[in-house]
């Protein structure tokens, strides 16, 4: 189910809200609830994917209920590798056996012995490398010791499948959530509610006022076989840099707004990435809950930066790489995980070497420059795609205007350019000041009201495909 | 007591001295505790919802609720096709079924080739669930079924990622007939449809050409017949003017993307076709179906760079096996060369224009339909 659809606006949430408060003295009742709906919020397009969702949950909490008893080291290790092999295998085989398949193909192909696989038809179970890095981050730190395990397997499912961050994040790891499943509000705080619309509507105007906007400038540039010309591949490139940031920055507004409205606090996802003024700073802005994901699974049991220059930097490139990997099964995103590993290196290099600062607004341009290049090869869907698109960007296929007359009005560019001094001049959503005055609540539900006249145009979330 | 002095009662501080200012100060800006604002955003929210439904129930410009107190400002072929349909006293003795490309098979030729009164049925953006509800429309509002019925059928139709056409979803009277593509969205669409952007649009457009009492002139209407007239185009094609090549153009980037992803023909399409056909043939129509027709430029673009061809071959596989199962006549005119068709008789590059329908009917129905070979007795009977 969508955020954007009239069937969660209309019938859904509303529902789910009034349960949620009116069983307010009943924990296990209101946990058994907010499974339930978010397991139907789930399988609403598929329903076959909600026992992989169960099959997930129910395995990391067993394993976790083992670890926590077990005192034997290897014990407990070959319990955390049964956690780690069953949520890296299925994600290994719903998201990449595609891709490996095609990638042995290509090198059989090239090695002229024709295919050496058959391609796998399998369907890629939506919101999986989400929840799959949920359960895993519950299996470690119990293993760490570092969390107490849930207190039912209704806790931990209810952990697992809540729906506002089920399917696109944030990630939200167990310890940020723990005592706040153990000791459910059993009244409605009215302050959170209110922060709750706030985020929520912020969310939304930014997926369907800005986001879609901005997609509906970059789609037809894209989507045309032809190459771009000069203007139209850098007005590609900064259309789908807005509608990317405020899609997915949409999306976790309005999974952090979700969560106030139940009385659940999430960790903040996006700090508006594009005033960051080194690429250092920009991933301690973007995507912050996989960023310090991969820190404190991946960077820093690599070794981090303990053991000199030359490994800290092997580190920040495998991290990247997985990153990247993990955002899409295909050679464009690992290429994009390299292009910013390499960039986190050649910025710890120049930190360590040169001692001159740059002006912050040359700063934040040339970072913003850097990063929206990768998304090149973010959206780019083949190589050839990204290369030809890189030629555009220097001007090697002309630099005729004709193309964007037929695709692009003067709206669409005054909505881009407005869109992109959002990101750069304006707090984010966090930041602002929630405006509880009768103007604020008429804004606000003027906002949505637009929004929802919009929902007549279906518009899926870009990170859903991750 | 004027409103200036309400406000003084209110002791505004002496600061603030306009109307406005004070209206701002004393209301708009006005700090709330978060249980009122919670409170005041729901009211006004449903308030809003439920005033921009009122507005589009009332205008209604799609012709879905039947209040009928403003013209509907938008029409579709769905709408006319069946206000025509049921406006008729009996069905029609031939019919033609299928999407916007058959819209331009003119009954008054196939009356002149096989002596029968046609109408044409065609409706833009056809799927199988689109004629399979014509057919039961017409089963159920009229005593009998056609004796003849002409179908053509698109490829891009079958592939099961393209939903329902929402003008079908919308029809409250072709509705009930497609119960087999009616998901849970689809059936709450009669509510939800009210409180969309472009139903709101069209309502306020309504209000405006009724207020303005301009009159709004149609790119495209319909003979009694059901034949479609291109006002504009067609004009443009007498007069010299008209721009095929971008025409082209586009469509072959709309069908790009309606190949883009269709890696098999839709089953439950498939077996909408049959269940059409089924019914059909079942009172005894005889039914000619088709695959219609694509511009060289388009089929060349298509068979590049999608699964196109495959497709077709699919289709055409599916509708031989129905020819010969149902006893239907069947024919693949996708290619032009198959009916000896002419490349610059269409309007775009997928709509081909009378002289090639013609064509395209010939071959459909060999001389097997020709007046010469009716027996005056089957002819009286049928009139």
């Amino acid at each position: 189910m969508l955020f954007n659809s009239y069937v969660f606006m209309l019938l859904f949430i509303p529902v789910t809200l009034m349960l949620w408060w009116i069983l307010g003295k009943y924990p296990q009742l209101r946990l058994l609830m907010l499974v339930i709906a978010s397991y139907l919020f789930y399988g609403w397009n598929h329903w076959e994917f909600v026992f992989l969702l169960l099959v997930s949950t129910v395995v990391d909490f067993a394993v976790g209920q083992r670890l926590d008893e077990e005192y034997c080291d290897w014990k407990r290790r070959c319990w955390l590798a049964i956690s780690l092999i069953s949520n890296l295998g299925m994600l290994g085989y719903f998201k990449y056996c595609g891709f490996f398949a095609e990638s042995i193909n290509a090198v059989s192909q090239f090695l002229r012995t024709g295919d050496a696989v058959q391609l796998p038809d399998v369907i890629l179970p939506i919101g999986i490398s989400f929840y799959t890095f949920q359960t895993l981050s519950y299996s470690i730190d119990l293993y760490r010791r570092q969390v107490k395990p849930a207190r039912s397997l209704l806790h931990f499912a209810a952990y697992v499948s809540m729906f506002p961050q089920l399917i696109a994040g944030p990630i939200v790891r167990y310890k940020d959530i723990e005592e706040q499943i153990n000791a459910l509000p059993q009244r409605i705080d009215w302050s959170l509610a209110s922060q709750g619309i706030w985020f929520f509507v912020i969310g939304m105007s930014q997926k369907i006022i800005l986001a879609d906007t901005a997609a509906t400038i970059a789609n037809p540039l894209l989507d045309n076989p032809e190459p771009m010309q000069f203007f139209a591949a850098w007005l590609a490139l900064l259309a789908y840099s807005v509608q990317l940031y405020f899609d997915f920055a949409g999306y976790s507004n309005m999974a952090i707004g979700l969560g106030l409205m139940l009385g659940f606090t999430f960790p903040t996802n996006f700090d508006s990435p594009y005033q960051a003024n080194n690429i250092q700073e920009f991933w301690r802005r973007w995507h912050i809950t996989l960023g310090t994901f991969l820190r404190d699974y991946l960077y820093i049991p690599l070794g981090g930066n303990r053991y000199g220059r030359w490994l800290s930097m092997r580190n920040l490139l495998i991290v990247m790489l997985l990153g990247g990997l993990w955002h899409g099964a295909g050679w464009t995103f690992v290429l994009w995980g390299a292009y910013h590993g390499l960039m986190l290196i050649g910025h710890s290099v120049y930190r360590t070497h040169f001692k001159f600062t740059i002006p912050r607004p040359l700063a934040i341009a040339v970072t913003f420059l850097f990063v929206i290049y990768g998304w090149l090869w973010f959206r780019a869907t083949s190589f050839q795609m990204a290369t030809d698109w890189t030629l555009s960007l220097i001007g090697r296929h002309g630099v005729e205007l004709r193309l964007l007359h037929e695709v692009v009005s003067i709206g669409d560019l005054v909505a881009l350019i407005s869109a992109l001094s959002i990101c750069w001049f304006l707090p984010n959503a966090s930041q602002m000041r929630r405006p509880l005055t009768i103007g604020g609540a008429v804004i606000t539900a003027g906002l949505l009201c637009f929004c929802i006249l919009r929902f007549d145009v279906e518009s899926p979330f870009l990170y859903f495909q991750f | 007591m004027s409103s200036v002095k309400v406000f003084d009662k209110l002791k505004i501080p002496d600061a603030v001295n306009s109307f406005s200012e004070r209206f701002v100060v004393r209301y708009w800006c006005s700090e709330i505790a978060p249980k009122q604002f919670c409170k005041l955003f729901g009211l006004i929210l449903v308030t809003g919802l439920a005033a921009i439904a009122t507005l589009n129930f009332i205008v209604d410009p799609y012709a879905q609720y039947a209040t009928g107190i403003l013209p509907p400002v938008v029409q579709t072929t769905r709408i006319e096709k069946v206000a025509a349909l049921s406006a008729m006293p009996d069905a029609p003795c031939g019919l033609i079924l299928g999407s916007s490309r058959v819209l331009k098979i003119e009954p008054e030729y196939l009356k002149r080739q096989t002596g029968f009164d046609f109408y044409n049925a065609g409706v833009n953006y056809a799927r199988p669930e689109d004629i399979l509800a014509i057919v039961r429309f017409i089963e159920s509002s009229k005593k009998n079924l056609p004796k003849i019925c002409i179908m053509g059928l698109d490829v891009a139709a079958f592939n099961e990622t393209i939903p329902p056409d929402e003008r079908l979803i919308a029809n409250r009277q072709l509705r009930p007939f497609a119960s087999e593509v009616m998901s849970i969205e689809n059936r709450l669409r009669t509510l939800t449809d009210l409180i969309t952007f472009k139903q709101t649009k069209s309502s306020i457009s309504s209000i405006a050409a009724n207020l303005s009492g301009s009159e709004n002139i149609p790119h495209e209407s319909f003979q009694t017949d059901g034949l479609i007239v291109y006002h504009h185009r067609e004009c443009e094609i007498k007069a010299g003017r008209y721009d095929l090549r971008s025409a082209i153009d586009y469509n072959c980037r709309e069908y790009l993307g309606f190949f883009d992803d269709y890696p098999r023909l839709s089953a439950l399409r498939c077996h909408l076709l049959d269940l059409a056909i089924e019914k059909l043939t079942s009172s005894e129509c005889e039914v000619y179906l088709f695959l219609t027709p694509n511009h060289p430029e388009l089929a060349s673009v298509l068979t590049e760079k999608t699964s196109f061809r495959d497709r077709e071959h699919d289709l055409e596989q599916f509708c031989r096996d129905l020819a010969q199962q149902s006893n239907v006549h069947f024919e693949n005119l996708s290619d032009l060369a198959s009916f000896e068709g002419d490349s610059n008789d269409f309007v775009d590059a997928i709509h081909p224009l009378e002289f090639n329908t013609r064509l395209m009917m010939n071959r459909l129905f060999g001389v097997k339909h020709l007046v010469g070979q009716q027996t005056q007795e089957t002819l009286d009977v049928i009139q």
